[in-house]
């Protein structure tokens, strides 16, 4: 309980080090940055060792905090992609100190979410990350960042408002605020209207085709260590508040919307593909396979087994390592290049080949390589979806195949072909990113080979959530 | 006993009383600082009189002291103006004479006591829009004085009817009990409540009775209007709650439609009218007037949800917030006296003046209800009594309304740290307005926070059960 406190407030504590050590001494707050973020991963770990890995959310106290096999993968992934961020943003030249206790602020509003145990507690977190994360796109942005910023405050804002009134209304109808209490359903009445009000909030962050349009914009516009908390983490919370507060709370009304959330989730997938098979620009690329590859997510939410939703935390882990060693790389070329235009790249793996190495990783990963992060969790994902509606699963298999087009095609229009002159005197990735990218490429191999590293942990809670549910 | 109910009220007389005097002798420093003086005594007390145990008997002191307070740092936040021009001690002894009429309606349960209050207040708004000094500020003034006149007309009648309904009694208490088994037709009687409530919502610029409030939160001296913007609202809401939240009020109104009712309906039109008038406007003063009125509409809600003290809490710490806000217009006007008060002039305020940047933005923040700010605290006690009592549309409403309320109060956020970068002004010296700012800022964090620390989230939880 104390180690998970610390957790948050070791970032917290962080972020202000960060920023008045930067004014004492110029170059500190990087060094603070990865110290805390290091510390971070450090507690994180021994927080999974000794923590209680089976069981719903704190099961037996009302605390504010808690840490289960359904929150551990996620609090460890935010754990990593804090580290990578700072790594990233480590020649971050305009006012680091302020850049890097944001970063940290939002690092320990995401720990908060995944871990808070008090549905009060989780929607305070939850809001918490918005501001941090509109400066980060606002003020370190590209030049589309003060309408990206305001998009992604509002769509994320008007989700999660409506969000605190189906929380409202879920207190108001007999649930307790503790997200580990037994009786947690509401009554079957007030359930449509608890549900659907708390999936506005979640659906915007996931998020769910229509819902999505704030994403390439953010994902676009943010700075590196930005898109990666966006894509990695971020979007993961919509996913985890449907498993860990929608699910619970409304049963009923969740198994009535399924299918309803299973198109959503389908037009996704395909969508996201064929969005990102017609975009010119790499980063914008990387954000529309996002909806995709979060289309399984919400495909298998709809689903709603056990397996399924183990399948969903999956895609979410794998996804987060994924795409932020995309938005890693895309960000390293755009600090060399000044553009991720793919019809001005070109040959990139002889100019820098341990750039377009990790770049073809990165894409046979993303496009669900069987032995890398992707691909056991999007085909359990199918598996389950067909068991489910049986041969409508065969427009997943198309947007499978997109993936496979978008990514081999952006490898071989950036990395392979002629060199473009241009980039000829390149420098290749140097030892931090190199550093940042072995320490995202190791989970997705682990990922790959050995799922059960999520699985084992995850499927207990939820096979207990759905036990407790009594589908 | 009685009389140190009354102390806080007498002491703000004083204090503007003493301004007054040292103005005689062209002694505008003691001045000001014998009106802050009262403000800061008329807080002081009802905080020292705090009953032992923690019960509901400490909110109207609790808000009485924070009425005060937030008083005294407006003053102080005039200090520059107050001590320089000639009118400036009129202007410090005015805002005592605001203050104390506040606290009479904030503390009193008799009619006549409030109908006593609500003018003295009146009276002495008129006076301290008008110092504004300029033509538009008189024509404000006009403007409403005018409404006033009729407000209190009404107001005159419908306590009148009430009273005489009631037998000649004029407690809150006793007129709900003597008007419901009184011989008058049920319908004089619900017309009167109707005029009670249409008053008190002209008082707290409630839709559509808001006519005035733009001009003269724009015209009067910012100072001035962060006073009136935040102390009279605030205890206008206040009466309201206490006046529209008691026991057997709805069956006195059988035949009518009961106020409650009404009032839904003007929390209503607040939030939709206040919210999207407020989008418009491209000065920020006259931003801030609009969205007052949403925010006036969200603890309205509060009232229509039988929450008093929700309402209360939300239009305080809203005041609050806001009485920053205004100060923050003279701050930034301090450092840059060509400033047209434009919201997109503001634009590099973060590299210019990274502190009052950042006290804005937290107050801004706080209107829009994020959370761990004090505006956050005010929205969930009202929406979650909103929600209890069967009034979720209207708290879906506020939510809405909030969500589009960033739409103005983050364009401040974004002229101030989105746009403009890079440019690195001349050092400006900061003056009594940005620390007054800064004092709001610091308070609208702590209030905004303490639900954290003074019990954990039990004291969220509370509200929203």
């Amino acid at each position: 309980m104390t180690i998970l406190l610390v957790l948050v407030a070791v970032p917290l504590a962080g972020a202000v080090v960060a920023w008045v050590g930067e004014r004492m001494h110029e170059g500190s707050a990087r060094w603070v940055a990865l110290a805390t973020t290091t510390v971070q991963g450090a507690l994180t770990v021994m927080a999974m060792s000794t923590a209680t890995v089976a069981g719903p959310a704190g099961s037996g106290g009302n605390g504010l905090v808690a840490l289960d096999g359904l929150s551990g993968p996620l609090v460890s992934l935010t754990a990593l992609l804090g580290i990578v961020c700072v790594l990233a943003s480590w020649s971050t030249r305009r006012g680091p100190g302020a850049y890097f206790g944001l970063l940290l602020w939002l690092q320990a509003a995401v720990t908060a979410v995944f871990l808070a145990a008090n549905i009060l507690a989780l929607y305070v977190a939850w809001e918490a990350v918005l501001i941090p994360m509109w400066f980060l796109i606002g003020v370190w942005g590209h030049e589309g960042r003060r309408h990206a910023a305001m998009k992604f405050f509002v769509y994320t804002f008007a989700g999660s408002a409506l969000m605190l009134v189906g929380i409202l209304v879920a207190l108001r109808n007999g649930a307790s605020a503790s997200l580990g209490a037994s009786a947690f359903a509401v009554a079957s009445t007030a359930q449509p209207a608890v549900f659907w009000l708390l999936l506005a909030g979640l659906a915007v962050k996931i998020p769910v085709w229509p819902l999505h349009t704030w994403l390439p914009d953010a994902h676009v516009e943010a700075p590196t260590a930005g898109s990666i908390m966006l894509a990695g983490i971020l979007l993961k919370m919509g996913g985890y508040g449907f498993i860990r507060v929608a699910l619970p709370l409304a049963p009923e009304a969740a198994t009535a919307a399924g299918p309803l959330l299973a198109t959503l989730g389908v037009i996704g997938i395909v969508y996201g593909a064929v969005m990102a098979l017609a975009q010119t620009d790499l980063k914008r690329l990387i954000a529309y396979s996002s909806v995709s590859h979060m289309g399984f997510v919400v495909l298998a939410l709809a689903v709603g087994t056990p397996a399924a939703l183990t399948a969903a935390v999956l895609v979410m882990v794998a996804h987060g390592v994924t795409s932020a060693l995309l938005f890693l790389l895309a960000g390293a070329l755009y600090d060399r290049t000044r553009t991720l235009e793919v019809a001005r790249l070109g040959g990139l793996q002889r100019t820098i080949p341990a750039w377009g190495t990790a770049f073809l990783f990165g894409c046979l990963a993303s496009l669900g390589l069987p032995g890398l992060a992707g691909f056991p969790g999007e085909l359990l994902t199918f598996l389950e979806g067909f068991e489910a509606y049986g041969w409508w699963m065969v427009a997943v298999a198309v947007g499978v195949v997109l993936a496979g087009v978008y990514n081999l095609r952006a490898v071989r229009r950036v990395a392979h072909g002629p060199e473009v002159p241009a980039w000829k005197g390149l420098a290749d990735l140097d030892w931090r990113e190199r550093l940042a990218v072995g320490l995202l490429a190791l989970p997705i191999v682990a990922l790959g080979v050995w799922p059960s590293l999520v699985t084992s942990a995850a499927s207990p809670v939820v096979a207990a959530l759905v036990a407790r549910m009594g589908r | 006993m009685t009389w140190t109910i009354i102390a806080p009220t007498l002491l703000a007389a004083a204090g503007a009383v003493c301004a007054l005097a040292f103005d005689a002798f062209g002694m505008r420093r003691s001045a000001s600082g014998a009106a802050v003086a009262g403000a800061v005594a008329a807080g002081a007390v009802p905080l020292a009189l705090l009953p032992s145990s923690v019960s509901v008997a400490w909110v109207i002191p609790v808000l009485e002291a924070a009425v005060a307070l937030i008083t005294a740092v407006t003053l102080v936040g005039g200090w520059r103006r107050s001590t320089t021009s000639s009118s400036g001690p009129m202007s410090a002894a005015l805002g005592g004479l605001v203050l104390s009429a506040s606290l009479l309606v904030m503390i009193t349960h008799d009619m006549v006591l409030l109908l006593v209050g609500l003018e003295a207040m009146g009276l002495a708004a008129y006076g301290l829009t008008a110092l504004g000094g300029t033509a538009e500020a008189r024509e404000a003034t006009m403007k409403y004085v005018i409404q006033g006149a009729v407000a209190t007309g009404l107001l005159i009648i419908g306590v009148s009817v009430l009273f005489v309904a009631s037998g000649g009694s004029g407690g809150y208490a006793q007129v709900v009990t003597a008007t419901g088994a009184s011989p008058f037709p049920r319908s004089a009687i619900a017309l009167a409540w109707a005029l009670l409530a249409c008053v008190l919502a002209f008082k707290c610029g409630a839709f559509p009775f808001h006519w005035w409030a733009p001009d003269v939160y724009e015209h009067s001296s910012p100072p001035a209007a962060a006073l009136l913007a935040s102390v009279p609202k605030i205890a206008v809401v206040v009466a309201t709650a206490q006046l529209f939240v008691q026991r057997g009020l709805s069956s006195t109104m059988l035949t009518f439609a009961t106020p409650v009712a009404l009032i839904a309906a003007l929390a209503a039109g607040s939030i939709v009218f206040g919210n999207l008038a407020a989008l418009r406007q491209r000065s920020m003063r006259r931003m801030l007037a609009y969205s007052g009125i949403a925010q006036v509409g969200y603890a309205l809600v509060g009232v229509v949800s039988r929450a008093p003290v929700a309402a209360m809490l939300c239009i305080t710490l809203y005041g609050l917030a806001a009485a920053g806000a205004f100060l923050s217009v003279e701050a930034v006007g301090d450092g840059d006296p060509s400033w047209d008060g434009r919201i997109d002039t503001l634009a590099g305020l973060g590299s210019r003046r990274p502190r009052l940047a950042a006290a804005i933005a937290a107050l801004m923040l706080s209107m829009t209800g994020i959370p761990l700010l004090a505006g956050f605290v005010g929205k969930l006690a009202v929406f979650s009594a909103a929600v209890d009592t069967g009034w979720t549309w209207l708290a879906v409403l506020g939510v809405v309304g909030s969500v589009v309320s960033f739409g103005y109060y983050g364009r401040v956020l974004g002229a101030a740290y989105l746009t403009g970068d890079g440019i690195a002004g001349s050092k400006v010296r900061s003056g009594a307005a940005e620390a007054a700012t800064l004092l709001t800022a610091i308070a609208v964090v702590i209030a905004g926070m303490a639900p954290l620390f003074v019990g954990g989230l039990a004291a969220l939880s509370l509200f929203a059960r």
